[in-house]
């Protein structure tokens, strides 16, 4: 599939639901964009694509002088840009919506005072189609898989890079800095970043003031966006020398990883990789740290317009399918150790599994 | 101002008492608390990645990933709910003075159970800036049942556009981040394409202590700046900028235009900012501003962007105003920023602006594209 395609699946949708007129919003604030993920554009402000039977598909972008971008971007597509999204759909449909035949997703995501205009222009009538349309829209095209070994390469150069600079005394946030600036240097356009260190970590979380210390294990999830797709590596990182009983524990998560990797192929359930990583561990003694409070998933989809093919996790039953692309991350607390990251993207292929990061993740150290 | 949004604000947002102090938050509470209707029980207050000036100015939380609420209780106690698992509180819980820092699972939920343990009788306020999801208030409501949700963030908004003596002194420290932000934007851009230069202004403003940096940059040569979505990118000149850097919560903003060459659009951009900045007092109209600007201009379109001629800039970077049109007045204290730009086509446009804090008689530029 490639964007334009994505676009005549949305149309598809639209016959199958039996409706005339579809308003598309992005949901920013769960990163997921569907406004991106159809038309190639990311705004800065609201944006919304109107699909209409029997036209042209169209884009309508704020600010107003957001033009250039969005006609650059959003190939394929008619641009509007306007500094008042609610009047430009009213003057687009002077008559109103077609009554029954009309059909929106994530309305409600948009900041109140743009949405509840909307919302009352459409009525309470319209269907709202955000499963289905994520579903319709599924496939990666061929540019995002290339966009995700671009992202995954600019991780792993990250990651080296943060091995040279990391320091005692440095604070996390201040080391998050460097490295997103790094990886903008590289081709980023954006970054799911978390980092957070302790000698015992709970969680990782976003980075704080909070300043390295000799014996700190440093947690990173790098997710550097090329042009919009996300590519995501877990790593773990001892300051000073590790102790033989991370190395063990750190080794055992690896190989529960590499298990999930492994089972990973056209036709699986999602819930499946998970089960794998699950038995390496529970094998181990860790059955009861294979669930929450410790862990929810292991790993998950990859993407700024969407997050197919959902979570790793054993509830998922989607079937996997060639040219998914998705992380695969154990992520797991250990008592004796704390929660240890590792994680590789990977994309489903017809032979099983393609590994886009090219050094699968080691305990790595930095030195005192 | 629209801005990129990141996925994760990655900067320190820590809360910092040294910049902030404790006294500063009691008294913006009290301050909250004296202008709540005596019948509110209590008070909402939300905030996300996106906008969260109403959660900072009370508590100093800015949700570093999705979003967060605080729950202000009539005797001033304060919980805040922050995304995340209960073991990723720990770092939430640095954002902030408040001690009751809980994870947020189920917003209707955590409010609904909170206005039953802990609010007294009566409706609650409710306390938004504009990112608040459309669907959010009418789920809140839905939580609460025969209770009454009041949205009073009109009211309360008043506040944020007020300046403290501690928030004036911040601004004046977030434009001096800014002013080296823009100053390696410009040495950079002379060699480098637009997108490294930009890296170099951010890099810039973090290492001046800036917790946050947005930038904008032209796409082509001349062209309105928008957001680097694209590793590729040329050497541009004229190269248009934006820059906003934001520091212990509040914002500074810039417009600059880079050229090697003076141009007939860039000079009575220039020429328009200044007579803006020789119009503005306390008490000037936007109107007034905006005739200056377009007196100096002369025949030449006021470019979309500085279309509003001043802005309000605190906690957010476009505060919100008490006229629906925005800004209609400088008054005397707040921070503003003036926006003075042309536009004749896709690739020949000019922006320039300045910081100021409006006085009897004139204006304290804390900033400006002119130098």
């Amino acid at each position: 599939m490639d964007i334009g395609g994505r676009r005549e699946a949305a149309q598809r949708l639209m016959e199958r639901e039996g409706v005339d007129v579809m308003l598309v919003a992005p949901n920013e604030l769960n990163r997921v964009d569907t406004v991106f993920h159809m038309t190639g554009y990311r705004g800065v402000g609201e944006s919304l694509a109107v699909l209409r039977k029997g036209e042209k598909p169209l884009l309508i972008v704020t600010p107003e002088w957001e033009a250039e971008r969005a006609q650059a971007r959003a190939k394929g597509w008619e641009v509007r840009a306007t500094d008042d999204l609610p009047q430009a759909i009213a003057a687009l449909f002077p008559k109103g919506l077609p009554a029954g035949r009309t059909a929106t997703v994530n309305l409600g995501r948009l900041p109140a005072a743009i949405g509840n205009k909307l919302i009352a222009f459409v009525g309470k009538d319209a269907k709202k189609l955000e499963k289905q349309l994520e579903i319709a829209l599924m496939p990666k095209t061929g540019d995002e898989i290339e966009h995700a070994r671009r992202a995954t390469a600019i991780a792993e150069k990250g990651f080296e890079r943060m091995l040279e600079v990391a320091k005692v005394g440095m604070a996390e946030c201040d080391l998050a800095v460097q490295m997103k600036l790094y990886m903008e240097e590289l081709g980023a356009d954006d970054n799911f970043w978390l980092m957070t260190a302790s000698p015992h970590n709970r969680a990782v979380q976003p980075s704080s003031g909070r300043k390295l210390e000799v014996g700190d294990i440093i947690l990173v999830e790098m997710t550097p966006t090329y042009k919009g797709q996300l590519a995501q590596i877990c790593r773990t990182v001892v300051v000073g020398p590790p102790s033989n009983l991370l190395a063990e524990k750190y080794a055992l998560v690896v190989r529960a990883m590499e298990a999930g990797i492994r089972t990973v192929k056209p036709g699986i359930r999602m819930g499946d990789v998970a089960k794998a990583i699950d038995a390496v561990l529970s094998a181990q003694g860790y059955a009861e740290y294979c669930h929450p409070p410790h862990i929810r998933r292991r790993g998950h989809g990859l993407g700024h317009g969407s997050n197919a093919p959902g979570d790793v996790a054993p509830a998922n039953d989607t079937i996997l399918e060639e040219d998914m692309v998705f992380v695969v991350h154990p992520n797991q607390y250990l008592p004796e150790t704390g929660y240890l990251l590792c994680g590789e993207p990977v994309r489903v292929i017809a032979t099983g599994v393609e590994q886009l990061s090219k050094r699968t993740a080691w305990l790595a150290s930095v030195p005192v | 101002m629209r801005v990129t949004q990141p996925a994760v604000l990655v900067g320190n947002y820590d809360w910092d008492e040294t910049l902030v102090p404790r006294a500063e938050y009691e008294a913006r509470l009290k301050e909250v608390l004296a202008k709540l209707d005596g019948g509110l029980a209590g008070l909402v207050v939300y905030g996300n990645k996106v906008d969260n000036a109403a959660l900072a100015y009370l508590t100093n939380f800015a949700p570093k990933i999705e979003s967060g609420i605080a729950l202000v209780a009539k005797d001033g106690k304060v919980r805040v709910h922050a995304a995340g698992s209960p073991q990723m509180m720990i770092n939430a819980k640095r954002l902030t003075w408040v001690e009751d820092v809980r994870p947020q699972r189920d917003v209707p939920k955590h409010v609904a159970d909170w206005a039953a343990e802990a609010a007294a009788q009566g409706p609650l306020g409710f306390w938004a800036t504009e990112a608040m999801p459309a669907d959010l208030l009418p789920r809140l409501q839905a939580g609460l049942g025969d209770r009454k949700l009041v949205d009073v963030s009109a009211t309360l908004n008043a506040l944020l556009r007020e300046k403290s003596p501690v928030a004036l002194k911040l601004s004046h420290e977030a434009c001096g981040m800014l002013a080296k932000a823009m100053a390696a934007l410009k040495v950079r851009s002379t060699k480098a394409t637009g997108r490294e230069a930009a890296v170099a202004a951010e890099q810039a403003a973090a290492d001046a202590g800036a917790q946050d940096v947005r930038m904008l940059i032209s796409l082509s040569k001349g062209g309105t700046p928008t957001a680097i979505d694209y590793p590729e990118g040329p050497k541009l000149d004229p190269l248009l900028a934006y820059i906003a850097v934001r520091h212990a919560g509040y914002w500074a903003e810039g417009f600059v235009t880079l050229s090697a060459a003076e141009n007939p659009m860039l000079t009575r951009t220039r020429a328009a900012l200044k007579a803006m900045l020789a119009a503005a007092k306390a008490g000037t109209t936007v109107a007034e501003l905006r005739d200056a600007a377009q007196s100096a201009l002369g025949g030449l379109a006021i470019h979309p962007a500085a279309h509003k001629a001043a802005v309000g800039v605190g906690l957010q970077l476009e505060e919100v105003e008490s006229e629906p049109g925005g800004v209609a007045r400088l008054e005397a204290g707040r921070v503003y920023s003036l926006r003075a730009g042309a536009h004749l086509s896709l690739s020949d446009n000019a922006l320039l602006s300045a910081m100021i804090v409006p006085k009897a008689g004139g204006v304290d530029v804390l900033w400006s594209a002119l130098g």
